[in-house]
């Protein structure tokens, strides 16, 4: 797959007045982002992250160390037509209302101006600001200046979305919109680079991602390769009672020669948290701050149906064929699994621990 | 090229209307307006040189505020947008540095050329209105009274009405007013009759007006060049310091410049703004010769592209972090 950000012993030194060596941010990095990628750059505070983001964008210069964008220099302007950048903080004109903001921005990529209008209102209407279209920036939240700044990072449709902490200053439901979008435009084909400090960020929804610390890589690769317990399976299950669970462990233990434990799943704070705001704002409570959307601008959505997310019948299913082991899966991909009626549910279960035991046997 | 046009005025536009939106420039054009327009009853009863003195006072206040707006707008403008970081967004678009850095001076011009506009208007206007000996020509500063009060008013309702911003509107509409109030006062005579446009104007002061309004822009180019690189408080005092070294270039340097070449060097360098005060050619109806305006206002642009120039070089490899 073709390569859209590929970093080669890359460095940054700042430097005093006196051109000194000041801090060494990068140090020699190496890494490649593919074209539909999620990317993560994860790391603490200071570690590297918004340098390198400002070395692709061009805005810093590379100590050494050699760094191609979507196959040309990051200083080409022509190049940063394609590109989407969420700044670390939103930078943004303090007295532009949210509208005059996104028309400003709009103009710099020659949009015409009814294509500008349409997507002007269809992305506040995405980050849920289509009620404040005239208040000045400056008398926004921080929050609702970062949907600012995430509507004009998109304006222009880029292929590559560079965001900088996207979810700082966000309350809950901002963040979920945020990660939601992210896997909306991955979907899309769009190449997203992710920097946080937020690990939760990164987990729900970076394909890939890159650990910095101290201006170094020290770990890098799919989320699943870095994070899968290969040591511990997990199966997921409806409610079932005592004495369902008691054979059920005995049956476990007798076939895998483990210490199975029965534990209930919690839900998420942020879960929990999204519902009551949800039932709030379907109880028709006014809020003068931004709205909660579950909307994305149509110029953004995909035209491709999402593909239905597996449910656990069907990873039962696929087990027939694939290991046996169901590894742990990300928060998001357990929301989505459904109840099954007991009875297939049981079968299946016996089919996939007949297939472990001899599986174990051989 | 059309694509980097509408960048251009894009750019430009958004200057404007951010150096417009913020209250210090509505204050200082309305104050300097005022203030022009009042000169004739704060300077009367001077035996017969009320009219000099309103007109050198009235340049003098255009010319002092004016250094203020400039200073204060340029260095707002591009130094906040660094130190914002606003820049960053902007530089990850498809924008040339030089686009950028061209489209903000031409943006902060625009503020200062409505402003000398206005002081210009507003020059004329008291000069009329303070050439009959101990008395108030109040045909003439009628208008220009009540134009600052209907702007705000009117600002206020574009407020209340649509939540646009107060300011920036307030200011185009005392623009509009001043204007407004020039041609009215242009067709009433002393007594309050019609008569035939400007004859009682002084139209020797435009090319007075025009000269200050060059030395702004001059001092404006200044600011813009030194706030790529360095903060407000410091580009002001620098600006100062230029414009204390231009007012005393002649006695500084220019008695040394035929003989001493650092003199002429610093000479040639540093602006004479002697060169765009004129105040004292236009006493008793002289008139400034169009030769030296021309020359004046090549000087200027020759000057301006210079100054952008170098700071289209310097900020060429400045980072942005």
């Amino acid at each position: 797959m073709e390569n859209v950000i590929e970093a080669k012993a890359l460095t940054k030194t700042f430097k005093d007045f006196w051109h000194r060596p000041k801090a060494k941010a990068v140090k020699e990095i190496d890494f490649e982002i593919k074209k539909g990628e999620v990317f993560g750059l994860l790391g603490p505070n200071g570690s590297g992250k918004s340098t390198t983001i400002k070395l692709i964008l061009g805005l810093l210069h590379p100590t050494s160390g050699s760094l191609k964008v979507l196959g040309s220099s990051p200083r080409e302007v022509k190049t940063k037509s394609r590109i989407g950048y969420l700044p670390e903080e939103s930078y943004l004109y303090p007295y532009l209302t949210s509208r005059e903001t996104l028309g400003f921005y709009g103009k710099l990529f020659d949009l015409s101006a009814a294509e500008r209008k349409k997507r002007i209102d269809q992305l506040l209407e995405m980050v849920g600001l289509n009620h404040t279209k005239q208040r000045t920036v400056k008398e926004f939240s921080k929050g609702m200046a970062r949907r600012v700044g995430l509507a004009q990072a998109l304006i222009n449709d880029p292929e590559l979305i560079i965001l900088d902490e996207p979810t700082s200053g966000l309350d809950p439901i901002g963040c979920r919109q945020i990660k939601d979008l992210i896997l909306a435009l991955a979907k899309r084909g769009k190449t997203v680079i992710l920097s946080s400090h937020l690990l939760a960020d990164v987990e729900d929804v970076c394909d890939r991602a890159a650990i910095l610390y101290g201006g170094e890589i020290h770990a890098m690769g799919a989320m699943d390769e870095l994070l899968t317990e290969k040591t511990r399976t997990q199966i997921m299950l409806p409610e079932m009672d005592h004495a369902a669970q008691t054979a059920l462990l005995e049956t476990i233990r007798s076939k895998t020669d483990s210490q199975a434990e029965v534990i209930h799943p919690s839900m998420s704070l942020e879960e929990f948290f999204l519902d009551i705001v949800k039932k709030a704002d379907e109880a028709g409570i006014q809020s003068s701050g931004a709205q909660s959307t579950e909307t994305v601008a149509d110029y953004l959505s995909s035209d491709q149906t999402p593909a239905p997310k597996d449910d656990l019948l069907d990873q039962l299913s696929k087990a027939d064929d694939q290991p046996t082991v169901a590894s742990e899966k990300s928060e998001a991909d357990e929301k989505t699994e459904s109840a099954a009626p007991s009875k297939e549910l049981d079968s299946k279960l016996d089919r996939l621990l007949n297939k472990n035991d001899s599986s174990n046997n051989e | 090229m059309r694509v980097a046009v509408k960048q251009f005025i894009a750019i430009s536009k958004s200057t404007t209307m951010e150096a417009l939106r913020q209250p210090i420039c509505l204050i200082i054009t309305t104050v300097c307006v005022l203030f022009i327009t009042l000169l004739p009853l704060i300077i009367t009863h001077t035996l017969g040189e009320t009219g000099k003195l309103v007109r050198d006072s009235a340049f003098a206040s255009f010319f002092l505020f004016g250094i203020f707006l400039s200073c204060y707008t340029a260095a707002t403008t591009v130094e906040q947008e660094i130190k914002r970081g606003t820049v960053a967004t902007i530089l990850s678009k498809p924008i040339s540095r030089e686009l950028f850095i061209t489209a903000k001076f031409f943006g902060v011009m625009t503020v200062i050329v409505m402003f000398a506009v206005m002081c210009t208007m507003a020059t004329m206007v008291s000069s009329r209105s303070s050439s009959i000996l101990y008395e108030i020509d109040w045909w003439s500063a009628g208008p220009l009274l009540v134009a600052p009060v209907v702007s705000y008013f009117l600002g206020g309702c574009v407020n209340f009405f649509t939540r646009r911003s107060f300011t920036s509107n307030a200011f185009f509409f005392l623009f509009i007013g001043v204007l407004s109030a020039f041609v009215i006062t242009g067709f009433i005579d002393r007594e309050g009759h019609m008569q035939e446009f400007g004859l009682l104007y002084g139209w020797n002061l435009i090319p007075a007006g025009i000269l200050i309004c060059a030395a702004l822009l001059l001092l404006q180019g200044f600011a813009v060049a030194l706030s790529t690189h360095l903060e407000a408080i410091p580009t002001l005092t620098i600006c100062s310091a230029l414009f204390l070294l231009g007012l005393i270039s002649d006695y500084l340097f220019g008695r040394q410049a035929d003989t001493q070449l650092w003199a002429a060097f610093l000479y040639a360098i540093v602006p004479n703004w002697q060169n765009f005060w004129m105040a004292d050619a236009i006493t008793d109806n002289g008139s400034i010769p169009l030769s030296y305006l021309n020359q004046a206002l090549q000087y200027s642009a020759l000057y301006l592209a210079a100054l952008l120039g170098i700071t289209l070089l310097s900020f060429k490899n400045v980072e942005v972090s």
